[in-house]
């Protein structure tokens, strides 16, 4: 069963958790760490710099938890709209009556907010901003770098499942103990959007370029301007892009970026698919 | 990653030595066959000549064009970006079309940029081997030296350019590009950068294997801006582009890019 946190979540949830003997109870939370609800410091780039975020709404929905061998756990279909500025984590949804095991397979989708999308704690005009737009993603800062601080406000209209949801160590999945409480954290890397490779293991946090991209200085730097930014005009051991030769511009490369944020609790990593 | 780390140490003879690749290619599941030594050859060709022309609208015609490889190494692990579904890799030997389709057909990775699983090694191919890239065809493909792996699937694979290729570079491409009546002649000369990961190979070999990697010459200068080179009077002559511009380094990123090699099983 599904213990909603908020009467208006009920319609959007599918209940397909079974309830047994020695059953137990996951709990899916959503935590953007210091970096998202405090700052990202200057020893993270490269470059110097700093980043501070404002808002940071994702867009999740297509929860699932079952186990590799076909076995439903459960499914929080949403789309709901969480701020992971907000001090977390945050409780998404709890999945109780489990068969207590291990379910291998689990996946989120962040896909652009619908008619249909809810608030999480996410403000209710955030939530109605997400739907008029049809983000996925939408975060808003200020960036600072040799005393000079520039405000964002960038928003993604990305779809992305993760899927194949492994911890740190390794393993599938999340186990939900007998007569206990799993958790699976839904965990943001907002230092993601700052990458400076999507595929080199070297990949290192770098704000230079976004900073130059405010070409009409005036110390906003929006999503129109990271777009006029051809990756061919940036240094050549800077922003690879691996494989992904559609990604032409510095837009198009944060974009991409904002399909790798999503975490299995902590640092445990997931495969994104566009879609 | 750190399984596939002491792989590229030990070697691919040390690793069949001490039975550490029997842990990556699945064997000792029920009905998983146990792998077996391989020998694996390699060739390389150019393609994407035919009616290259650049994003700026210049019709390049390329005079010379080779490239220094020293290494390839294939892996279990699936390319970064790599499709997860069924390969949609065009089958024999691809026209330009088809190859770029294919390349940007991919569309799923690991959730976190720099985190390329490889896998373990599944082959290796070694030694300095200049391809031009003008003269080969279908049948003229230059073959590295034949090298070694194990039979299962190969997901990606890395090459290594040649760190000491002299005066031509690990990659050298020259000619003429034309728009409007002006020509830009030019010569890039870029060296080899670190080892270029992550390109999908997708790959099930039972027994000995040939791949062939196909350059596309097209993503190496389709995104050049030719007006970004010094005026030129004629007779053009093939010439540099300044560094740091923006020639300089659409070549430079795209000799780095996993998208400008494709790998496929020679038919």
């Amino acid at each position: 069963m599904f213990r909603p946190r908020s009467l208006a979540l009920v319609a959007a949830v599918a209940t397909t958790a079974a309830t047994g003997c020695g059953g137990g109870d996951l709990a899916i939370t959503t935590f953007g760490e210091d970096f998202i609800e405090t700052a990202i410091p200057s020893e993270f780039f490269a470059d110097g710099g700093s980043v501070a975020f404002s808002k940071f709404l994702v867009t999740f929905s297509e929860m699932t938890v079952n186990g590799a061998d076909g076995k439903v756990g459960g499914e929080v279909a949403g789309p709901v709209v969480f701020d992971l500025h907000e001090a977390g984590p945050a409780e998404v949804a709890t999945l109780t009556g489990l068969e207590a095991r291990r379910y291998e397979d689990i996946s989120v989708a962040v896909g652009p907010a619908t008619d249909a999308t809810l608030g999480g704690n996410a403000a209710s005009d955030d939530v109605e901003f997400m739907k008029a737009q049809g983000f996925s993603v939408f975060v808003e800062g200020s960036v600072s770098q040799n005393d000079v601080d520039k405000t964002f406000a960038w928003g993604f209209s990305t779809n992305t499942r993760y899927v194949d949801c492994e911890l740190e160590d390794g393993s599938l999945g999340v186990v939900v103990p007998p007569g206990g409480a799993g958790e699976w954290q839904l965990t943001i890397h907002g230092d993601h959007l700052f990458y400076d490779d999507l595929a080199s293991e070297d990949a290192v946090l770098r704000l230079s370029a976004i900073m130059a991209a405010d070409s009409n200085d005036d110390d906003v730097i929006d999503i129109g301007e990271l777009n006029a930014v051809d990756l061919t005009s940036l240094p050549a051991d800077q922003y690879g892009v691996g494989g992904a030769s559609d990604v032409l511009s510095l837009g198009d490369f944060v974009g991409a970026l904002s399909r790798t944020l999503v975490h299995h609790t902590g640092e445990g990593e997931c495969t994104a698919e566009k879609r | 990653m750190a399984v596939s780390r002491g792989y590229r140490c030990l070697g691919l003879g040390g690793a069949i030595a001490t039975g550490m690749l029997v842990a990556a290619s699945g064997a000792g599941c029920d009905d998983a066959p146990a792998p077996q030594s391989i020998a694996l050859t390699v060739a390389i060709d150019g393609v994407g000549l035919e009616g290259l022309q650049s994003t700026g609208g210049y019709v390049v015609t390329v005079t010379a064009a080779s490239l220094c490889i020293e290494q390839l190494q294939t892996h279990a692990g699936e390319a970064v970006l790599a499709s997860t579904q069924p390969s949609r890799l065009p089958r024999g030997w691809p026209s330009v079309g088809e190859v770029r389709d294919a390349l940007l057909s991919f569309s799923s990775a690991r959730a976190h940029p720099g985190h390329y699983d490889e896998g373990g090694l599944m082959g290796e191919v070694t030694g300095t081997t200049v391809v031009d890239l003008l003269a080969t065809t279908a049948t003229t493909a230059t073959t590295m030296p034949v090298g070694d792996g194990i039979s299962g699937h190969h997901g990606s694979a890395s090459i290594t350019l040649c760190t000491d290729a002299g005066p031509d570079g690990a990659l050298l491409l020259e000619g003429r590009a034309s728009r409007d009546g002006t020509d830009v002649g030019f010569r890039f000369v870029v060296q080899a950068p670190e080892v270029i990961e992550g390109i999908p190979v997708d790959v099930e070999l039972g027994g000995d294997g040939a791949l062939v990697v196909h350059v596309d010459l097209a993503g190496l200068l389709g995104r050049v801006d030719f007006d970004a080179f010094p005026a030129q009077s004629p007779p053009v002559v093939p010439t540099a582009p300044p560094p740091g511009s923006q020639p300089d380094n659409a070549v430079g990123r795209a000799i780095r890019a996993s998208s400008t090699y494709h790998v496929e099983l020679l038919p």
